[in-house]
């Protein structure tokens, strides 16, 4: 295959736009004249025209094809398509010559089905079959996807990494048409890789060609994805990265993985999984303005966890060693925040199981320090019922192994302190039996 | 536009004068009525009503090596000196960077590698030194950083850059700024407590600016705890007068200076009655936090005997943790005496003694508590020591001159990442090969962490907006939990 | 729309064309016009109807835009410079341009700060500055009204206006109330009535002394009815010496002065002579021209007196480092920079620091100007590491006392006696013809073979018992038998050998044998620590190849150095001999090379101290220095020295053996002649016993810092990015022009500096003194920034009252007493300071002097006030620093112990403690006083708990206030009238019946709580070293407490 058919191959996207444009003329002009006379000429001039631009189109097309790596049935379809084009319309020509309007009118009809038909197989081949759907929702693949609620439900290839080369390499790299025959859209591909050596090698990103034409700046001759495709985001270039480095499963769900999970879920959670962004907190109205100024003018401190939320971080510190009494009407006054309370320290307040009652149905409540109270088991009873509740320190208070069942139950619980209460070495064995994610310093 | 609720408050509180000269870093009180607590998100008192990231830390304990702690003896394992032991520091390696004036001139830099073994520690696997048992046993709640680097060869400016993100006096401290930005979580201690171990040998020394306001307010400078009777200045009374008649003449002064507002009408008065209640309650929570007598046994098996010997390294990180659980917001800790110049290995054994076992005492004794998760606790230097010997190198002793281009600084808890190592050096531990951390990006992981944006906290002065990063800085984020 | 209403009116048209007319009109309009956005159109209605550049646009463009598009040319984006008419107007590379005055669509400004889209918008979003809509409306309509620029309203020269019309004419009593008035007018507001006799008498007494009004005082005043009874009050406390201590404070801070060096080491320095000289010239009401020029360029002045040059201490007063292993120039480099600063923040107003790195982001002053500025202050014969012996840095001024002067005086003459007899000995010998032969042993001190070791150590072969040391000793083949062969690093110790002091002649001979790549290297010298010492004793040095010669005292400016003219051959042994006379002059010290004299060239000739060290001498080295340049591989043998000058043909033995002397040149004749002569050498003995008398004797005369311009000005260059070694290019000593163009017949020196300054033309200067002036009366200046004139410090709230106030200082001749007493007696000062709420709550800081100043009293006048008011205060004026009480182990954090002084010294003005910069004086600093590292003109006024706790239980206040309870029972018998003396004593005023009624119930409960529990009073009864005896100590203790509650309470803290 000389230079000289590859170069004029290239002319084949350019040629290709003559015939549709003169032809679908030739067609307008068909219709107009019914209204204004005197268009004869042009049609017929206009139907040449398209023949012999499609002639040529269908020539450069050939020797493009010649270059190899497309997918050959679509191309089949795509070439003969493409000719019947021409044949058409230099019929419809001669049938104008010889006034069989009617036949020349069915043939040209004909031409412009086919070349639509043919004009779609070639953009799907250049650009993957979704390239007219792709506008739409391209943005996050992976989170357009609807991935599975529970978070040790992911499969780590099929749910996350999977969705990222489908939207971004596949449209080149799949079956039928493999640009540098490398097929990207199935395992046996990716192992494989293509002419210019592995695209991706198990732990090791550095010799990965796959990794390092991701992350070349657009303006290299090398870059992927290609042809003026807008670069991977960060989000999945640090994904396909961290997967090829953790030795690249295609099978494993995300919590069998050794890899700790908080890339994954930080991905799930929408966090920027290289720069590790803020997770995303619940937002919730406005907390009642007088029940805060009452609260601030008996001492206890408040503020809001993060500017631009109405979550409020509430401590305690200056209240202790106040009143049972005080304490009690403080805690009635702070249910009236119940919406906005999500950090809430009551440390050494003296705190009952009785008074801790009034903190039950805390919706957004995540970080709660009880530490150095008198709580015994069923003051502790009352927490389960608070869903978001990640952080829990309830050391130095008489806590027995008895609660042990009902804390490991608290799905959502990350961290649990149970210092210097009265729960045994076997109570603590049981808890990590039954959570071995919890962390209990 | 605000949120409604805090326009509201601050309209109530605006007058400028009065609140730029308000109470000792707390949120001030509300003008007329003497308030005891504290008023919600008061913007006057505070640079930022509210972190602009959701802080993973609230609380920061920085136990700060002054002297330069030698990397090579302590964290930064370089089993390649074994064999270059004794020989020249190669040209190639050093590219002609400058050296302090003590080591300058020598004729020869023979390379010196540790005495002390190293060997592996916990499940990250972290290298600590045979001079660190108590700092290896709690490994996994570390991240070293290996890679820290700074411009400064001698003492003065390297510390004041670290403290203050430049390296001429004048600018404040990271306390300073803290407090500035984010206000105090207590209102009967001050929010940037300074305590300077009397345990440590006095070679480099340590000065008030270190932890000072700089042009920010004077109410944000760092407040030192001595060890002394009084640990904050004047403290106690004249002798034998009680708290309770102190209590009464204040409450004789409340009157008298009430009669005065009426006669010059002037809002400033106010104000001083509130420090004068703040002065009145640190009267009787600095004794209490500084009285080790609620401690039970096992404390001082934990940080060590000297624990009890009030002023002593020990002492100190017990105190910090005191300090901690009654919500300071950031304690800093100095000691003195790493400053090897010569006879390295049996002064850095002494150095390693007095703070290897509070350290690690602190980072345990925190965590058990629950206190480790929003707590940043950090240790080291202003900079590391150089591999070749300044001076005399014979077979027991040799000294190592200053160091900037990379040293080992340990961080732990406060939303930092246990168990990792950040950071490599080259084999002779002279250059850095992967990811190095400049000063001001320590500074602006450290604010981060706090919820502070280190670009957008910033005090206008001579027409320039200051920032403790200066004009540089970026947060290393690989370094987050 | 209206016109093409009329224009269908008069030809009547379809109406289908008419409306096709009004659309494309109405599009034409809207195409070609702009459309502001709402909210900025909102914004427009409540602006001026004139945009003023100086008052409302340039504090937008200088804080929002300066920063990309100041006058810092290297950082302009864009090429654009907003700074000047012609940068806006200029045609940009992206082909827009930023503003075309009327015309909106035409300025890219106008588009790009209303743009909406993030990428476009200006300013840029990273750079965390946002335009309010109502400065975006500023712009608009400054742009619309033809974007006409001014120059910076503080580089003008200031212009005396006419006095303004008032309506009421009868308030004003001088120039500066019109101006006020008009302006209180203006706003429709109504001056306060004049503060009550005691009130004014305490604010005007503490403002002009410092110093509180004695109840006599106050009761005088009561009862004095004239008119200028107040203006008497006002002559006299300008006449009080304390007036100059009180204008001092402020210059201290300005100065930062301190009595120790500064960064990690900070010893003592001794500087309190030149604090003495500024008490005394504020005393003496020395004209401020006067004032500035001394301090600035004392020096300089023809025949510049002995008073002159001690002003110039001033530039001397930053601090100084003294850690080992500093690298020299880059700390000399920041003594230059600090007194750039200096000059700039305290005689300029300007912020000109901000340009050492880069031109200054908002004010015209580029890189050049500043190091041009900094070229000035560079020709400072200094050093950037000082000695760690605490001798006082060079260059110095003696101060000795007047007998230690005429006994100098004495022996001078005697010296010069001995000297010109030695001259006619000199004549008289060397006539005759020697006969001697030349003898190599006589005066010969130790001789160092360096053959062999004797366990371990060189021996001398003079005296046994002077050993040579050093650390794994190398021995090499030498010039006669082996040599001592050094490697650089270890030091070849000759135990005690070579000792001399300046005024003993001595001559050192040694064999050497320099490596081919040795350059710089310490051969044989008598000294400690290279420059550690600043090279304290003398030098025989290898340096650029050169035979150099050192002698100090402190290198560079009390030394004598002189360097050989050829370099050295390399590789063959030589034979260097040095040679010292005694007369501590550069040409007294000589070298031969081989036996004949080599030529040098002196480069420093001012040896005038001694050249030992205080403790233990060291003796001669050989071979390395301790962090100097060593002489690697070199090699030292035959080290001959002697306790006498040899003559030159002895030298010539010395290097070529005994044979080979040949007393050809009359001159070797002469000189051997002399060396044999014992008439000649007994009076040269006699000579040299005088030369030290009188070294010693110079030896004890104190010294003080200051300035002295360098013989051959150092060369100064632009300091790229500020660093200290990269160099720029050259620049030499020049002002910038955008302030004022130097005048040709000022010269290039501090002198033409200072003559600058006080030009009528000059637009600073006057303004920014009399600012300050205003911000001690008032609390803020009438330019808020008093450290900042330029684009950011904002606007003086009343610009022609500056300016009438700066032309008129100038005009008075710069005189400093009378400016003060303008201001004090202005009926604005003497305005009472209380006013109505609604004024107070609508300027809070009493910008519009709508009330007279009231607010805290500084840190020195806190103390000074309770001084004395108790009457312990000592009036002592001037002198060294004293050390009052301070909490025990306070200096042991950075390894200093405090030792508070006793009796008099304890109770001296606050502005005599002594400073010690890394730890300032506790309780002034709580009260906001500056570590005095850098120029300060500006001190926060706060409110602190700390600051509490320190009046209620430092030692100083209460020992205080039981001193004033005691003369408060002395001076009445009946319990309220001594409560309402304590008032006086401490709030200047008689109590209000409220207040006394206050302070008599919490007297009776504490006395009656004392007399239960004694133990109670021990506290207030023995604070401080003074005891006051009572009969009723209860009744003492309580009137202490009471007075602590008035000390504590507002009437004291602020002065109203």
């Amino acid at each position: 295959m000389t230079d000289w058919t590859l170069f004029f191959g290239h002319f084949h996207p350019l040629w290709v736009h003559l015939p549709i444009g003169i032809l679908l003329l030739a067609a307008l002009l068909e219709l107009l004249s019914r209204y204004i006379s005197g268009l004869e000429k042009g049609i017929s001039l206009s139907l040449l025209a398209g023949a012999v631009a499609a002639g040529f189109s269908a020539w450069s097309g050939f020797l493009l094809a010649s270059g190899g790596g497309y997918n050959t049935d679509t191309l089949f379809w795509h070439q003969w398509t493409g000719i019947c084009v021409g044949l058409l319309a230099l019929g419809a020509w001669l049938s104008r010559r010889r006034k069989a309007l009617y036949v020349s009118r069915i043939l040209l009809a004909g031409a412009v089905v086919f070349m639509s038909v043919a004009g779609h197989l070639g953009g799907s081949m250049t650009h993957g079959d979704t390239y007219l759907a792709l506008p739409f929702g391209k943005k996050e693949a992976i989170l357009a996807k609807k991935l599975p609620a529970e978070v040790d439900s992911i499969r780590l290839y099929a749910d996350l990494v999977q969705p990222v080369l489908e939207a971004r390499c596949a449209s080149c790299h799949n079956g039928q048409k493999s640009n540098g025959d490398l097929d990207l859209s199935s395992e046996e591909g990716i192992r494989k890789g293509g002419r210019s050596g592995a695209a991706a090698v198990p732990g090791d990103e550095h010799k990965s060609e796959l990794i390092r034409r991701i992350m070349l700046t657009p303006d290299k001759k090398a870059f992927m994805p290609a042809n003026g495709q807008p670069p991977l985001t960060k989000t999945e270039i640090a994904l396909l990265r961290w997967w090829i480095q953790s030795g690249m499963d295609f099978r494993k769900t995300v919590t069998e993985w050794k890899e700790p999970q908080r890339f994954v879920a930080a991905t799930y959670l929408g966090m920027e999984a290289g720069e590790k962004r803020e997770p995303r907190l619940p937002d919730v109205p406005e907390a009642p303005e007088a029940a805060v100024r009452k609260l601030t003018e008996r001492g206890i401190l408040i503020r809001p966890v993060k500017a631009g939320s109405h979550l409020l971080d509430i401590s305690f510190a200056s209240r202790r060693g106040t009143s049972p009494e005080n304490l009690k009407e403080d805690l009635k006054l702070l249910a009236e925040l119940k919406q906005q309370v999500f950090w809430l320290e009551l440390s050494r307040c003296g705190l009952t199981d009785e008074a801790i009652r009034s903190l039950a149905g805390y919706p957004h409540l995540s970080r709660l320090i009880l530490q150095r109270n008198s709580l015994t088991d069923n003051g502790i009873s009352v927490l389960i019922s608070l869903p978001e509740l990640s952080f829990l320190n309830v050391s130095e208070n008489l806590l027995t192994d008895q609660s042990i069942p009902a804390l490991s139950g608290m799905k959502q619980l990350k961290k649990l302190y149970i210092w210097q209460t009265q729960v045994t070495e076997t109570g603590r064995a049981d808890l990590f039996r039954r959570r071995p994610d919890l962390a209990t310093p | 536009m605000k949120n409604p609720l805090t326009q509201h408050l601050a309209d109530t509180f605006n007058r400028r004068s009065f609140l730029t000269k308000a109470g000792l870093g707390f949120g001030s009180l509300a003008l007329g009525s003497l308030l005891p607590g504290r008023i919600y998100s008061d913007p006057g008192e505070r640079a930022l009503v509210a972190p602009p990231i959701a802080p993973r830390a609230k609380r920061v304990v920085y136990l700060f090596q002054s002297g330069g702690p030698s990397q090579f003896e302590t964290f930064d394992y370089k089993p390649f000196l074994e064999k270059m032991h004794g020989k020249d520091l190669p040209e190639s390696v050093r590219k002609g960077q400058r050296l302090t004036g003590m080591s300058a001139q020598q004729s020869s830099l023979p390379l010196v590698s540790s005495p002390y073994a190293f060997a592996q520690h916990g499940k990250s696997g972290a290298w600590v030194s045979e001079l660190m048992p108590h700092t290896a046993k709690v490994a996994d709640d570390l991240c070293f950083v290996k890679s820290m680097f700074t411009e400064q060869i001698n003492h003065d400016p390297a510390l004041t850059f670290f403290q203050t993100g430049n390296q001429l006096a004048g600018r404040p401290s990271i306390g300073s700024w803290i407090s500035y930005g984010l206000g105090s979580d207590n209102d009967n201690l001050p929010s940037f407590i300074v305590m300077v171990s009397k345990d440590a040998p006095q070679d480099q020394p340590l000065y008030a600016r270190l932890w000072g306001n700089g042009f920010l307010p004077s109410k944000h400078q760092g407040v030192q705890f001595r060890s002394g009777t009084d640990p904050v200045l004047f403290l106690s009374n004249p002798e034998g007068y009680s708290t309770a008649d102190r209590r009464y003449m204040l409450d004789a002064l409340k009157d008298l200076n009430t009669a005065q507002e009426e006669l010059y009408g002037d809002p400033e008065i106010a104000n001083r009655i509130s420090q004068y209640e703040m002065a009145f309650r640190m009267q009787t929570s600095v004794p209490e936090v500084n009285d080790l007598s609620d401690e039970p046994e096992w404390v001082f098996d934990l940080y060590g005997q000297e624990a009890r010997n009030p002023g002593t390294f020990a002492a100190n990180c017990l105190m910090a943790r005191r300090l901690i659980e009654r919500n300071v917001k950031f304690v800093q800790l100095y000691h003195q005496g790493w400053d090897q110049h010569g006879n390295l290995p049996t002064a850095i054994t002494k150095q390693c003694k007095a703070t290897d076992q509070p350290s690690a005492a602190l980072v345990q004794d925190l965590k058990q508590r629950g206190l480790l998760d929003d707590t940043l606790v950090v240790w080291g230097g202003e900079f590391g020591r150089t591999n070749y010997s300044q001076g005399k190198l014979t077979k027991t002793d040799y000294g190592r001159d200053h160091h900037p281009r990379c040293f080992t600084v340990w961080m732990a808890g406060g939303g930092i990442q246990p168990g990792l190592t950040y950071g490599e050096t080259d084999e002779f531990g002279y250059n850095i090969v992967r990811n190095p951390v400049h000063v001001h990006d320590f500074q602006a992981t450290l604010l981060y962490l706090l919820g502070i944006d280190h670009e957008k906290l910033t005090y206008e002065f001579q027409g320039r907006r200051f920032r403790l990063t200066d004009v540089a800085g970026t947060v290393v984020k690989d370094l987050l939990a | 729309m209206m016109g093409i209403g009329s224009f269908s009116g008069s030809y009547f048209l379809g109406w289908r064309k008419q409306a096709a007319l009004l659309a494309s009109a109405g599009l034409w309009l809207a195409g070609c016009g702009v459309d502001k956005p709402v909210n900025v159109e909102r914004a427009e209605a409540g602006l001026p109807e004139k945009i003023d550049y100086n008052l409302h646009v340039k504090p937008i463009l200088s804080d929002k835009c300066f920063f990309c598009h100041g006058p810092d040319k290297n950082s302009q984006k864009g090429g654009l410079e907003l700074a000047t008419r012609e940068g806006a107007m200029a045609a940009l590379k992206s082909g827009h341009t930023a503003i075309q005055p009327g015309d909106l669509a035409g300025s890219e400004v106008f588009h790009r700060i209303i743009s909406t889209d993030e990428s476009r918008v200006m300013p840029p979003v990273e750079s965390n500055r946002m335009l309010t809509d109502r400065e975006k409306a500023v712009l608009i309509r400054w742009i619309e009204q033809g974007a006409d620029y001014k120059p910076h309203w503080a580089l003008i020269k200031p212009e005396k206006a006419p006095l303004p019309e008032v309506r009421q004419p009868a308030w004003p009593r001088n120039g500066i109330d019109y101006f006020v008035l008009q302006k209180l007018e203006e706003k429709g507001w109504k001056p306060a009535p004049e503060a009550d006799k005691e009130t004014l008498l305490r604010r005007v007494t503490l403002d002009l002394t410092g110093l509180p009004p004695t109840v006599e005082e106050q009761q005088a005043f009561l009862n004095d009815k004239s008119p200028d009874a107040y203006e008497k009050v006002v002559n006299r406390l300008l006449s009080s010496p304390h007036y100059g201590e009180k204008m001092a404070v402020d210059w201290l801070d300005l100065a930062r002065y301190a009595d120790t060096h500064g960064y990690t080491v900070d010893r003592y320095r001794a500087m309190w002579p030149w604090r003495n000289w500024v008490i005394d010239a504020f005393n003496r009401n020395r004209p401020f021209s006067q004032f500035l020029t001394w301090q600035l360029a004392g020096d300089m002045m023809p025949n510049a007196t002995k008073e002159q040059r001690l002003a110039t201490g001033f530039n001397r007063n930053h601090s100084q480092n003294m850690e080992g292993g500093i690298v020299n120039e880059e700390f000399r480099v920041e003594y230059v920079a600090d007194r750039t600063n200096t000059l700039g923040t305290a005689m300029l107003g300007l912020t000109v620091e901000c340009a050492r790195c880069h031109d200054h982001k908002y004010d015209p002053i580029s890189q050049k100007d500043y190091y041009s500025l900094f070229a000035f202050f560079n020709n400072v014969d200094e050093v950037g590491q000082i000695s760690w012996d605490d001798a006082v840095p060079v260059p110095t001024l003696r101060l000795p006392t007047r007998r230690q002067y005429h006994r100098i005086q004495e022996l001078n003459a005697r010296v010069r006696a001995a000297e010109v007899a030695l001259g006619q000995a000199a004549r008289r010998e060397s006539a005759a013809s020697p006969t001697a032969q030349i003898d190599l042993n006589k005066g010969l001190q130790a001789h160092f073979t360096f053959d062999k070791l004797v366990d371990g150590k060189f021996v001398s072969s003079v005296q046994a018992t002077d050993k040579g040391e050093v650390a794994d000793p190398v021995l090499a083949p030498g010039k006669s038998g082996m040599a001592f062969q050094s490697n650089g690093d270890d030091i070849l110790k000759l135990g005690k050998v070579g000792v001399f002091n300046r005024s003993q002649p001595f001559t050192i001979g040694v064999w050497v044998k320099i490596p081919k790549d040795v350059q710089k290297a310490a051969l044989v010298h008598k000294g400690n620590g290279d420059i550690l010492y600043n090279f304290r004793g003398y030098f025989l040095n290898l340096r650029d190849g050169k035979p150099e010669l050192l002698m100090a005292h402190t290198w560079p400016a009390n030394s004598i150095v002189r360097l050989g003219k050829q370099v050295l051959p390399k590789e063959k042994w030589l034979h260097l001999t040095m040679t010292y006379d005694g007369s501590s002059k550069a040409n007294g010290l000589r070298l031969f090379v081989d036996g004949a004299e080599t030529a040098l060239l002196t480069e420093k000739d001012n040896l005038y101290k001694d050249i030992l060290f205080k403790g233990d001498q060291t003796g001669l080295m050989v071979g390395a220095d301790w962090r100097g340049p060593g002489f690697k591989k070199g090699l030292v043998d035959e080290l001959t020295v002697y306790n006498r000058e040899l003559s030159t043909p002895e030298i010539m033995a010395l290097a070529r053996g005994a044979g080979a002397v040949a007393m050809v040149r009359p001159a070797d004749r002469q000189s051997f002649a002399l060396s044999q002569s014992p008439v000649y050498q007994e009076q040269l003995h006699f000579l040299q016993q005088l030369r030290d008398e009188k070294s010693k004797a110079e030896e004890e005369v104190d010294e003080v810092m200051v300035m002295e311009e360098m013989k051959t000005p150092r060369p100064t260059y632009l300091l790229k990015r500020g660093v200290y070694d990269a160099h720029g290019e050259q620049v030499s000593a020049d002002v910038p022009n955008s302030i004022l163009p130097l005048p040709e017949r000022l010269p290039h020196n501090r002198l033409g500096l200072a003559q600058w300054l006080l030009d009528p033309d000059h637009p600073l200067t006057a303004r920014v003194v009399v600012n300050r002036y205003w911000q001690t009366y008032f609390g803020t200046g009438l330019q808020k920034n008093a450290n900042n004139f330029g684009n950011q410090g904002g606007l003086p709230s009343h610009p022609e009252l500056l300016d009438w106030l700066a032309v008129t200082f100038r005009e008075s001749g710069w005189n400093m007493k009378a400016m003060q007493k303008l201001i004090v007696l202005s009926a604005t000062y003497r305005q009472a300071s209380t006013t109505t709420p609604a004024i107070r709550k609508s300027d809070p800081d009493n910008t519009w002097l709508a009330r007279g100043p009231g607010f805290r009293l500084s840190a020195e006048m806190i103390r000074d006030h309770a001084l004395a008011s108790s009457g312990l205060l000592s009036p002592a004026i001037g002198g060294p620093s004293v050390k009052p009480y301070q909490p025990e182990g306070l200096w042991a954090v950075n390894g200093g112990v405090y030792q508070p002084d006793t009796g008099e010294k304890l109770y001296r003005r606050s502005l005599y403690t002594f400073w010690r910069r890394t730890n300032p004086p506790p309780s002034m600093n709580t009260f906001d006083a500056p570590s005095r590292s850098y120029c300060v003109v500006q001190r926060q006024k706060t409110s602190t708990p700390l600051q509490a706790l320190v009046l209620l239980n430092d030692p100083q206040f209460v020992e205080a206030t039981r001193a004033v309870a005691a003369r408060a029972v002395n001076a009445s018998t009946d319990v309220p009238g001594q409560i309402t003396y304590a008032f006086r004593l401490l709030a200047c005023r008689q109590p209000k019946p409220k207040e006394l009624q206050i302070l008599l119930s919490f007297f009776e409960q504490q006395r009656k709580a004392f007399t239960q529990s004694p133990e109670k009073m021990k506290g207030w009864l023995m604070a401080g070293e003074s005891r006051s005896e009572a009969t009723d100590q209860a009744a003492l203790a309580a009137a202490a407490a009471t007075a602590s509650l008035i000390l504590n309470s507002d009437a004291f803290i602020t002065r109203h």
